[in-house]
């Protein structure tokens, strides 16, 4: 119920993570609902990087009980958005540790022939460091910026920065792609 | 000026075709769907590891003593014939 929503925001500006994580864990369901809001993509983001497309909404939702759950150990409101993302993390591993091998490709919400062509891309994304994967994951996928992604994992921008950068160029090269400077170099 | 990998870091500045495509085509994957407010009301209970471990241990020696117990009736007793 937003009635009960009781974080005071800056004029017209949005409530910083810190007050929305301690409203929550006092028991605000509002502000809960606000963390689903403002994080969902980056947890559905990290998850999607490990499991198939077809578990990874379920998962998503599953992570969010889970940390509703627990909301009240986490003892430093600012560690939220690593301390959620772990959670995710671990939830994929268990999930993939108890499921057989199974092909995503009736899941995705894309038409024939195109849904191949997102299944090699994302084989392709899942073998790549964890670092990289995740993070490309939430730009190409969730469509976070940089800066989204760098308030939203907790990593710093540099290492976000970095980590698009680096994971673009693996990426490009296990896909056999040219980059544009390539593509223009005279043969 | 941009940079190149701009449009990469916050999708600002002239569009790099391939990462372009790459959005275009992983998009639709996205998430959007709404919280599950029914999962959230009923957190799941997850019972501590030692309390599954002290459920099984209680069952087995049950069964152990269910196993032994019939490993002490007389063999006469099955085998009397009338």
């Amino acid at each position: 119920m937003l009635a009960a929503y009781s974080i005071a925001v800056h004029d017209g500006g949005v409530a910083p993570v810190t007050s929305v994580v301690a409203a929550a864990q006092r028991g605000d369901r509002a502000a809960f609902a606000e963390l689903y809001r403002r994080f969902h993509r980056a947890v559905h983001g990290v998850i999607l990087s490990k499991v198939p497309y077809g578990d990874a909404a379920d998962l998503t939702q599953d992570t969010f009980a889970i940390a509703l759950e627990r909301m009240t150990q986490l003892l430093d409101a600012a560690a939220f958005p690593g301390w959620l993302l772990m959670i995710a993390r671990n939830r994929a591993i268990d999930h993939l540790r108890a499921m057989k091998p199974t092909d995503e490709l009736p899941d995705l919400p894309v038409a024939a022939p195109r849904n191949a062509e997102v299944a090699q891309v994302l084989v392709a994304l899942r073998a790549l460091p964890e670092a990289y994967q995740e993070t490309l994951v939430l730009r190409l996928v969730e469509g976070l910026t940089g800066p989204e992604i760098a308030e939203q994992t907790g990593l710093s921008p540099g290492s976000v920065r970095v980590n698009l950068h680096r994971g673009m160029k693996l990426l490009r090269e296990r896909l056999g792609i040219a980059t544009s400077e390539e593509a223009s170099e005279p043969t | 000026m941009t940079k190149p990998d701009d449009y990469l870091w916050d999708g600002s500045g002239e569009a790099d075709p391939e990462v372009a495509k790459l959005e275009q085509l992983l998009r639709p994957l996205a998430h959007d769907r709404p919280m599950d407010e029914v999962r959230m009301r009923r957190p799941k209970r997850r019972r501590a590891p030692w309390i599954v471990a002290g459920i099984a241990a209680i069952a087995a020696a049950a069964v152990l003593v269910l196993v032994l117990r019939r490993g002490d009736t007389p063999v006469a007793a099955d085998c009397a014939v009338w």
